[in-house]
């Protein structure tokens, strides 16, 4: 039942309260005018499948809508932005905080937080939504580096990699949901 | 010329609003979906018709309004749609459109 409730939220979620609840009517007016052909486990069962089924269905369009929606040319250039910081705070790091200036340093990531976030938080003056976007394209841009480069890669190195672009996208992207606010 | 660029539905947007103009008073998740089934043979799930009709309501397409619980639904309302005048535009514009689209589909050996 645990895993029905969550279904239940989930769709909640993706089409309202109002929809979901007309939608288990809907699944339960249909199991029950299908329970001369069905028995009652099979009942049941069916009752899940079409709840289920429609999570998928629900959520594989709510995705298609997401990206077909997303600002691409705010989040690709602010990923462009965001490699062009990336360059300068290197060259920046190898004179004032040598350690950082090495690419491969976790360090070096951790000293970019700040600038990959004002770049999530000027792109989120443009499209609210980008800043999420580019967070979600930095952790893909990693997922795919880490899986593929040849070269050994510390494990401190791989975890910054995966969160600190991101969290700092999204840390830029909340922070202009919340202070860039107008009252 | 038939509209911007944007105005045309989509395929299920279209069919989902044409089960709904069908059903007239009577149009919510069940019967829209049987009307889809009973037409053109596809079993669609309750959760895309759902999704596809709350994403014509954003547009002003369609509108709806809570029914009363029912004790054979579990005590759970059925949701009423039914299409705005820009959603029967919208059908109509659609409809020209691929009309306008499939002239001389024969000739060219589209048909089959």
């Amino acid at each position: 039942m645990a895993l029905l409730d969550w279904a239940t939220h989930l769709l909640s979620w993706l089409i309202g309260e109002d929809g979901a609840t007309a939608l288990l009517g809907d699944v339960r007016e249909e199991s029950m005018r299908r329970s001369n052909s069905l028995g009652g486990p099979g009942l049941l069962r069916s009752y899940h499948c079409e709840v289920y089924r429609s999570v998928a269905s629900a959520l594989r369009l709510r995705a298609v809508e997401c990206v077909r929606c997303a600002p691409w040319a705010t989040v690709f250039g602010s990923y462009v932005l965001v490699g062009g910081v990336q360059c300068a705070s290197t060259v920046a790091f190898s004179y004032v905080w040598p350690p950082a200036a090495q690419t491969t340093s976790p360090l070096n990531l951790l000293g970019q937080f700040p600038a990959v976030a004002l770049v999530a938080y000027v792109a989120g003056a443009f499209d609210r939504a980008a800043p999420f976007f580019l967070g979600a394209l930095m952790l893909f841009a990693a997922l795919l580096l880490i899986t593929f480069s040849r070269e050994e890669i510390s494990t401190e190195y791989r975890l910054a990699f995966l969160t600190v672009g991101p969290l700092a996208a999204l840390i830029g992207g909340t922070l202009h949901r919340t202070v860039g606010r107008k009252p | 010329m038939i509209g911007g660029d944007d105005d045309l539905l989509g395929t299920l947007e279209l069919i989902v609003l044409l089960s709904v103009i069908c059903l007239g008073t009577d149009a919510y998740g069940m019967p829209i979906r049987d009307e889809i089934h009973r037409r053109i043979g596809r079993n669609i799930s309750f959760g895309a018709v759902y999704v596809t009709l709350q994403r014509l309501e954003s547009k002003g397409l369609a509108e709806s309004r809570m029914g009363e619980p029912t004790a054979e639904r579990g005590g759970r309302a059925k949701k009423f749609f039914r299409v705005t005048k820009a959603g029967l535009q919208a059908v109509r514009r659609s409809q020209d459109a691929i009309e306008a689209m499939s002239i001389g589909l024969g000739e060219a050996g589209g048909a089959t």
